[in-house]
């Protein structure tokens, strides 16, 4: 498959990308590395894609991989228990609205491996996907699920 | 609008940052921040300079006339073709390639087991080369030192206590050195990795 064809299709799904990049970089120089090594592994995994699953299943189990497994900063948020004390980082040139900002800040708050489950169920994945990529069980998935829920709500009351 | 849709209204916009970044050759051109691509070329380099060392080891051999430094090179060129040998199988075996074929808890703990591995292969390559390191140093330098063969020089009673002395000293201090070292390129990579093993793992929140 063409390289051309790889970024029409990285285009079209980049959204995937910034989204899961914003949730995990704490500062606008780890957002541009994160991104560009998620498009590198993407691009080397690029001759292996047979197309089985959705381009954007494939560019989302890559981009988990690579952003969870990537040797990362410190982060600078230790406790908060509201979302007025986080600032928002690493969106100086991207707008997103005040619910979609609040909500992402939310998201942010949780453990690193919660924010990927967080993710893939607000973008429509079922339990038993969100269990198989991340290689737990469903009942394990549901209930962290559950948790994240309780304590996103409460934090987006505040 | 719930969550969701304000999720995935997020698919639909456009970070010019980002958006700059995606062309082939720049992406041909990255310099990747894998750890394991770090590893990888950690143990090239080890490589080439146990090649290196060895080519110095073999020079010093057939210049040196002393039959107990002799040995000891013999001693040392053999852990680091060891080393080498090792080395090479490790390099070969580490995948840089991020898979979208395995589950997230796959990957972190083959990563995990692989920085682990290299850390041990490390420290434990450091403990066999650290003693015959001191051992040929302390001999070569005190004998070219004073002037005088090995057995002269090893002669005095003293020699002895403090070449013992130095190897009870320096194998320790060396060792704990390089753990720092070694906690200090991957000992808070290897604390993340761990604790993201951990929750995935833990039925807790």
């Amino acid at each position: 498959m063409s390289e051309n064809r790889f970024l029409t299709l990285i285009k079209e799904n980049q959204g995937i990308i910034y989204k899961l990049v914003s949730i995990y970089a704490n500062d606008a120089d780890e957002k541009k590395d994160m991104y560009q090594e998620i498009l590198l592994n993407a691009w080397k995994g690029w001759p292996a894609f047979r197309g089985d699953s959705k381009f954007s299943t494939w560019l989302y189990r890559i981009s988990l991989n690579t952003l969870l497994t990537l040797r990362r900063k410190p982060s600078r948020i230790d406790y908060i228990d509201s979302l007025n004390d986080i600032s928002p980082l690493t969106d100086t040139n991207s707008t997103y609205n005040d619910d979609s900002m609040r909500l992402r800040q939310a998201i942010r708050l949780l453990s690193e491996t919660n924010r990927a489950i967080v993710s893939m169920h607000l973008d429509g994945y079922e339990n038993n996907e969100i269990a198989e990529f991340m290689g737990i069980s469903n009942n394990h998935v549901s209930v962290k699920l559950h948790r994240c829920k309780e304590q996103i709500s409460n934090l987006l009351k505040r | 609008m719930n969550a969701e849709q304000n999720w995935k209204q997020m698919n639909y916009l456009q970070d010019n940052d980002l958006s700059s970044l995606l062309n082939i050759p720049a992406i041909g051109g990255v310099h990747s921040n894998n750890p394991l691509k770090m590893i990888r070329r950690s143990f090239f380099y080890n490589m080439m300079w146990a090649t290196f060392f060895n080519c110095l080891y073999l020079v010093l051999f057939f210049i040196i006339d002393f039959w107990q430094i002799k040995a000891g090179i013999i001693i040392l060129l053999i852990v680091h073709i060891w080393g080498i040998l090792s080395a090479f199988k490790q390099y070969k075996s580490i995948n840089l390639s991020i898979s979208a074929d395995q589950s997230v808890l796959e990957v972190l703990k083959a990563q995990h087991n692989s920085v682990k591995l290299w850390t041990k292969t490390h420290l434990r390559m450091g403990l066999l080369i650290y003693p015959f390191s001191i051992t040929g140093s302390f001999i070569l330098g005190g004998a070219l030192g004073s002037s005088k063969s090995i057995e002269a020089f090893m002669a005095r009673p003293y020699m002895l206590l403090i070449l013992i002395v130095l190897l009870v000293v320096f194998i320790p201090a060396c060792h704990y050195l390089a753990k720092i070292l070694v906690k200090h390129s991957f000992g808070k990579h290897l604390i993340l990795l761990q604790k993201n093993i951990a929750d995935l793992e833990s039925e807790e929140f």
